[in-house]
């Protein structure tokens, strides 16, 4: 077939699924290789919104996720997201001091 | 002083092996002298791919253990002057050499050659861990496979955190046919997941298997693949690195096709 339309879209999904699966996983991967990594993220979060909150006792969590999210004009795709849930109490009213 | 450069994959079955075997071969063919050790305790398999099977008479583990002097057990290869072969062990031997022990043996190595290159076992366990020891330089091996890249992704990790800074990267077993036709992760790909630079890039070829079953180097003959490797050599001694470009060079007849989407 020399003049053949070539086939594109069943070629191309099978890289480009090899290329997400790939993303996904090494993600994941460096992520569990480095958990001190979340903890220091999370206690420099913690910080930074307290400053501009009173927060609660309850745990926070941070953690990655991989998440499929649809912006303006574009096709959901399937992102990795960091997600950092922070109890707060209620907004500070003054400027923090010493927080932690 | 030599270089002292382990080559290492985290998984098994990418070539490791064969890039050093025949990086080692381009070397001294470039009037290097080498020596190639083969750091996979129990399971060595260097000596066969070069055809030295049969001249292997002491291993690193009769140097320890004093039964040899440690220039008894470097196996020269014939063919190619200032190529030297040493074997850790034709035996499981976990608890004989050490790290300590290891790099001392290639400290003493590095006196009298230019490079050491060091052919360490698969996995990140304590053969990995002796392997990686003397190396300031490592020469990750990986694939177009997922399972090597991810692999790979962690060796990296953790020479990082061993100081082993100098990190390049060979990619095995490339079919850019496939590349071109989008049913492969690219050259590109890999580059942009793992972040190291490239040595060079070795296309997946029939020859490479047939010579190295006739334990002959596949390197030292005239198919791409051997100039594949003579480039990656090359490019380790004058510390070139390459681009993803400079392999998905495209013919200007495909060019054409392709803008006309034929």
């Amino acid at each position: 077939m020399l003049f053949g339309k070539r086939e594109t879209t069943e070629a191309t999904s099978e890289k480009e699924v090899a290329k997400a699966r790939l993303h996904n996983i090494l993600m994941r991967d460096r992520i569990e290789t480095s958990r001190e990594l979340i903890g220091s993220v999370k206690s420099d979060i913690a910080m930074v919104v307290g400053e501009y909150f009173i927060l609660s006792n309850a745990p926070g969590e941070v953690y990655m996720t991989n998440m499929k999210r649809k912006l303006a004009g574009e096709d959901e795709k399937e992102e990795t997201v960091l997600v950092a849930l922070i109890p707060v109490e209620k907004v500070r009213r003054e400027p923090a001091e010493n927080i932690i | 002083m030599a270089r002292i450069i382990v080559v290492t994959s985290g998984k098994g079955g990418v070539g490791k092996t064969t890039v050093c075997a025949n990086l080692g071969v381009c070397l001294a063919r470039g009037g290097y002298r080498v020596v190639v050790i083969d750091a996979d305790n129990g399971l060595c398999n260097l000596d066969s791919v070069l055809g030295l099977e049969n001249e292997v008479m002491h291993t690193m583990t009769d140097v320890i253990s004093d039964k040899c002097r440690l220039k008894q057990a470097l196996v020269a290869d014939k063919r190619f002057p200032g190529l030297y072969i040493l074997s850790v062990s034709r035996h499981y031997e976990p608890f004989l050499i050490t790290r300590e022990k290891f790099t001392m043996i290639c400290n003493e190595l590095a006196k009298e050659y230019d490079y050491v290159l060091i052919d360490s076992p698969g996995g990140i366990e304590q053969g990995f861990e002796v392997a990686v020891a003397p190396a300031k330089e490592a020469i990750i091996v990986t694939t177009p496979d997922l399972c090597a890249i991810r692999d790979a992704d962690k060796v990296i990790y953790s020479l990082y955190q061993k100081n082993t800074s100098n990190v390049s990267m060979i990619i095995n077993k490339a079919d850019m046919t496939m590349m071109k036709n989008n049913q492969s992760i690219t050259i590109q790909d890999i580059m942009d997941m793992l972040s190291v630079p490239l040595l060079g890039m070795i296309p997946s070829s029939k020859e490479v298997l047939i010579y190295s079953n006739l334990g002959m180097a596949v390197s030292a003959k005239s198919f791409e693949v051997s100039r594949a490797f003579e480039e990656a050599a090359h490019n380790l001694t004058i510390g070139k690195r390459m681009s993803a470009e400079s392999y998905e060079k495209k013919g200007v007849l495909e060019k054409m096709l392709n803008s006309l989407g034929i």
